[in-house]
């Protein structure tokens, strides 16, 4: 079973077992990264984040509770390194250059003819200022951003993950969304 | 939350589609959909809002990722060995020179070196005094001869 797995290798990991830290980084790693690059919004920051996060994941297993579900405790130690980091550091603008999905429906429909280049351009756009308005957040707002729409929390969730009042948490949401639906707006032509 | 039904809330909007509404507040918003068309077109751009940041999720794992967990994992264990390592060379020293020194103390010569010493800097000045009036004493005869 994959938890008692994960138990055990926690357990050759507290005992100092390189290999056991290996494997245990290896399954969660991509998670970690991701979880980086969505809030600081910039590859080279998630990189170093991603370092950071793993050190303080093997160093703090000795604190993690055995039994209890593991990524829960993940994304609190990688949320809480983000935020140090982020601190530490001058805000700055980075654009995104990640790959993005495929077309979506919606997109299809509002962007008109899938085979006028124009559109399809238009619509390519209108993805990347969404992703750009997102890296423009500031990192708390973008933070809970994250927390509510890719890792699907609830407001209390978030709050316990961030370490932030409920009220503040659903101030930043209200408030991030619409800085984003500002840019939505814009783009396809909305009333603001 | 009892004005939803009564006015328009971009606020409450968001909680509906978070599915954070209680079945009250749910009720009241689905009234006041029924009734407001501002309010469902509204709720439409944000549906597409909504979609556009969870597909915000796609993305490719870097390939430096394993050379990252590598250096992680060395700083983990390094950082582990030192915490480990200083504590427990710490009590073996003491361990190892806790008998070492308590037999020392028994032995009765040791115990009076501090004597000495305390005495010898005591008496210093006087053993100074005495061997300059030694050499003066020598420097005049040697005077005296030439």
């Amino acid at each position: 079973m994959e938890s008692n797995t994960d138990h055990k290798l926690i357990i050759r990991c507290r005992e100092g077992e390189e290999e056991a830290c290996r494997l245990l980084l290896s399954r969660y790693e991509a998670y970690v990264y991701r979880l980086c690059y969505k809030i600081s919004g910039s590859r080279e920051d998630a990189l170093d984040f991603t370092q950071e996060a793993l050190v303080k994941i093997l160093t703090g297993l000795d604190n993690f509770q055995l039994g209890r579900p593991l990524k829960p405790w993940l994304r609190q130690v990688t949320v809480n390194v983000c935020l140090n980091c982020l601190k530490r550091r001058a805000p700055q603008t980075v654009s995104l250059d990640q790959p993005v999905a495929d077309g979506v429906v919606l997109g299809d429909t509002l962007s008109g003819s899938a085979d006028d280049p124009a559109d399809a351009a238009e619509w390519q756009d209108t993805r990347e200022v969404i992703q750009q308005a997102v890296s423009r957040l500031p990192p708390q707002q973008r933070l809970v951003l994250v927390m509510r729409h890719q890792e699907g929390l609830s407001y209390e969730e978030i709050a316990a993950t961030t370490e932030l009042p409920l009220g503040t948490v659903k101030t930043y949401l209200f408030r991030a969304r619409q800085q984003l639906r500002s840019q939505l707006a814009g783009a396809y032509g909305w009333e603001r | 939350m009892g004005e939803i039904v009564l006015k328009c809330s971009v606020e409450a909007l968001q909680s509906f589609l978070d599915g954070e509404l209680n079945p009250l507040e749910l009720n009241q918003i689905r009234q006041h959909l029924g009734g407001c068309q501002a309010c469902r077109q509204e709720m439409s751009r944000l549906r597409l809002l909504w979609l556009e940041l969870e597909q915000y999720e796609e993305m490719e794992v870097p390939p430096e990722l394993p050379y990252i967990r590598q250096q992680a994992v060395a700083r983990a264990v390094a950082a582990r060995r030192q915490k480990e390592g200083g504590l427990s060379l710490w009590d073996a020293q003491k361990l190892a020179w806790q008998p070492a020194l308590a037999g020392i103390a028994q032995i009765p010569g040791p115990s009076q070196l501090g004597i000495l010493a305390r005495t010898t800097i005591r008496s210093l000045p006087a053993v100074i005094r005495g061997v300059s009036s030694v050499a003066g004493l020598i420097n005049g005869k040697r005077r005296d001869k030439r």
